[in-house]
């Protein structure tokens, strides 16, 4: 049996290449040094395969620029002086990078507009089909989408699905996708803000599509908790259902906080729950080190949390658990009033003392 | 010998007590083995990263062979044995590209196998195929702290299905090689395809990518192909304008085209530079004329547009975006 294969699929924000992908590999790697007790290394048993579709996106984004500066070039009629100030401004809010606050709000909105989404499913299909048929029908093939990319995979396996066998169908070319792991699921977000979604996610569902669905969730964490998962296309009584020993869905709550932004894929893989899922899914569940006692002792909030807000945020977790769904709200509210709930930005090996 | 042959053969054998068929799977130096060794070995097995998940029909004889001989050992054998031989059958006579199709749908749906839980599967009487933990279904059943040798056979057959069900899954491998094919270059051709709608042909304003969107049907299964026209709308444009009614004559003017079409031709991925059509207005600080543009290539237009008075307006448009970014 080769390796298995690994795909992730980013969601919104710059990625322009596989880089992206660095730090998420490391963790897993780091995770599999830390929970899995068979001596090798992560990248001896899974090959990481990085998606990225932003391309598509910052070309749209690049023409715009084009566009305006090639009519408005001169039509700002400001002396040097000002211009300098202007150039000052920029610099000093961060946003000299491209398109680097554009991204993550015209992303979601460009995704909407279906000559984007299309090349965007286009392109996505090519590169998963690119690794998939240069392997066996009898490998193995997993996918974690994160976000924007969670819709994305969703429609691209939706359009591979009902293509043709020799337009880039490889299940009907005898391929099998074991798993779909979901992080911050949104195929049900684009329904706002009108409560239309010109293109209603089909939730493609086992065992048609892939074996098994995972969809993932932190309590705080906006984009996946206001309109969580629905799996309204799915055939009564599927989510409870088995398959080979295992259960075909399980949605998965976390509450942790151990940076501001909890939507980040980071964030969600510093949990040994999520980690362990991702091993177990590839095949490597019974060698994973005492996974009840790691979950159990890992902190749901996290050593960089501000201390002035660790019992606040204490008290918001216990309440989340026992009462409201909407306590994503209460998180931002936080947010908002206090802004940066941590010290600084976590570090990957952060993770890696809190598990060991 | 043709594949046919083999399972001509093959169905002589198996409708054939009297003849003993030998497989090379067979393995007559068995150890006998305890609970503990048995799980070790299994789990080496599903880890092993030696790829030897690849099948002939030749490989389908020998497989179909060694369950025969096993099935007499492991009942649970049976559920599965007479569903693989018949697909293994339907593999012999696939002949057409449809009926290739068909046992490689039939592959996939059938057989598989999952490390984790130690599962395999296939074809039987269930649609979606027999599943057998070769952990809790063999080892379990068979094995237990003593070493003993039916420990050791069930252990070999533990590991034998595991490889069976990888051997028959690659059978596809065989199977699907044309339309491996054409998937790449239909990929292939989709990706530049679109990269040419984008870039070969006029650029689009965000208020353009909306209106596009709500105007375009994407096909209704399968990934979708780009259209050959982009509509254009409140489009500005810097214009080089002769004004028949100012002293000057010619002047800078913004051109904005009100509503149009440009459309265009693929050859074979890569878009022609196409032609346009707008109603357009031109102003020139002071008044405004409204028109007709021509758009030839991306590059550059032509209007002609009247003033409120009844005056001529001639405006050569470049789109600078095209020229200098």
């Amino acid at each position: 049996m080769a390796k298995f294969t690994l795909f992730l699929i980013h969601g919104i924000g710059i990625h322009r290449d596989s880089s992206w992908a660095n730090e998420p590999i490391e963790m897993l790697s780091q995770a599999w040094q830390n929970t899995i007790g068979l001596g090798t290394s992560f990248h001896d048993h899974i090959e990481v395969v990085p998606i990225a579709y932003d391309e598509v996106f910052e070309g749209y984004l690049d023409d715009f620029a084009d566009l305006s500066k090639a009519v408005f070039h001169d039509a700002l009629d400001l002396n040097s002086h000002e211009r300098e100030q202007l150039a000052d401004t920029i610099e000093q809010n961060s946003i000299t990078d491209k398109h680097f606050l554009w991204s993550y709000i015209v992303d979601v909105l460009l995704y909407k507009m279906a000559i984007v989404k299309e090349q965007v499913n286009a392109l996505v299909a090519k590169q998963l089909y690119q690794r998939i048929s240069a392997g066996s029908a009898s490998d193995g093939f997993g996918i974690i989408a994160h976000s924007l990319g969670t819709r994305v995979i969703n429609d691209t396996l939706q359009r591979v699905l009902t293509g043709h066998v020799d337009q880039s169908n490889f299940y009907q070319q005898g391929y099998r996708l074991k798993f779909l792991i979901q992080i911050s699921d949104v195929t049900d977000l684009f329904s706002l803000p009108l409560q239309s979604d010109k293109f209603p996610p089909k939730d493609i569902y086992p065992h048609a599509a892939y074996d098994y669905l995972r969809t993932v969730s932190n309590r705080f964490d906006p984009i996946a908790r206001i309109i969580p998962t629905r799996l309204n296309h799915w055939p009564k009584g599927r989510t409870s259902e088995f398959y080979m020993g295992r259960s075909v869905y399980q949605d998965i709550l976390l509450d942790h906080v151990h940076e501001t932004n909890v939507h980040g894929l980071t964030h969600y893989m510093l949990h040994p729950e999520i980690t362990d899922e991702v091993f177990d899914l590839c095949g490597f569940g019974r060698y994973l080190k005492t996974p009840d006692l790691r979950r159990k002792a890992f902190p749901v909030l996290g050593s960089k949390v501000q201390p002035s807000l660790r019992t606040a945020l204490d008290h918001l977790i216990q309440d989340a658990r026992s009462l409201a769904d909407d306590s994503w709200q209460t998180y931002i509210n936080l947010v908002i009033k206090f802004g940066d709930l941590s010290h600084s930005h976590r570090h990957p090996h952060d993770n890696m003392e809190v598990l060991s | 010998m043709t594949v046919k042959t083999f399972f001509s053969l093959l169905l002589i054998a198996a409708t054939s007590p009297s003849v003993a068929c030998q497989s090379t799977l067979d393995n007559a130096g068995i150890s006998p083995l305890n609970s503990k060794q048995a799980n070790g070995a299994l789990n080496r097995t599903l880890l092993s990263l030696d790829n030897s998940d690849s099948a002939s029909a030749s490989d389908i004889i020998d497989i179909d062979c060694y369950l025969q001989k096993q099935a007499e050992l492991f009942p649970l054998l049976k559920d599965f044995n007479v569903s693989l031989r018949t697909l293994g059958d339907r593999l012999a006579n696939a002949d057409t590209k449809e009926a290739k199709r068909s046992v490689v749908q039939e592959l996939k749906r059938t057989v598989a196998r999952d490390a984790g839980t130690g599962y395999v599967q296939f074809p039987g009487a269930e649609e979606s195929g027999v599943s057998i933990n070769l952990f809790t279904q063999l080892i379990g059943n068979y094995c237990n702290k003593q070493t003993n040798k039916i420990c050791g056979e069930a252990t070999d057959l533990a590991k034998k299905l595991w490889l069976i069900a990888g051997k028959y899954r690659s059978l596809a491998d065989t199977l699907n090689k044309e339309d491996k094919l054409a998937s790449r270059e239909f990929n292939r051709q989709l990706d530049l395809k679109w990269r040419s709608y984008r870039d070969d042909t006029i650029k689009l304003w965000p208020q353009e990518v909306l209106i596009n969107s709500l105007v375009y049907q994407p096909s209704s299964v399968g990934l979708s192909t780009p259209p050959s026209f982009k509509l254009m709308a409140l489009r500005p444009e810097l214009g080089l304008s002769y004004l028949s009614d100012q002293s000057h004559y010619v002047q800078p003017t913004i051109n904005l085209n009100l509503l149009g079409v440009y459309w265009w031709q693929y050859d074979g991925t890569k878009a022609s530079a196409g032609r346009g059509l707008s109603a357009s207005l031109i102003w020139d600080g002071d008044d405004t004329a409204y028109g007709l543009t021509y758009h030839h290539t991306p590059k550059w237009s032509a209007t002609l547009a009247q003033g409120n008075e009844n005056d001529l307006v001639v405006s050569i448009s470049f789109q600078l975006a095209y020229w200098l970014l």
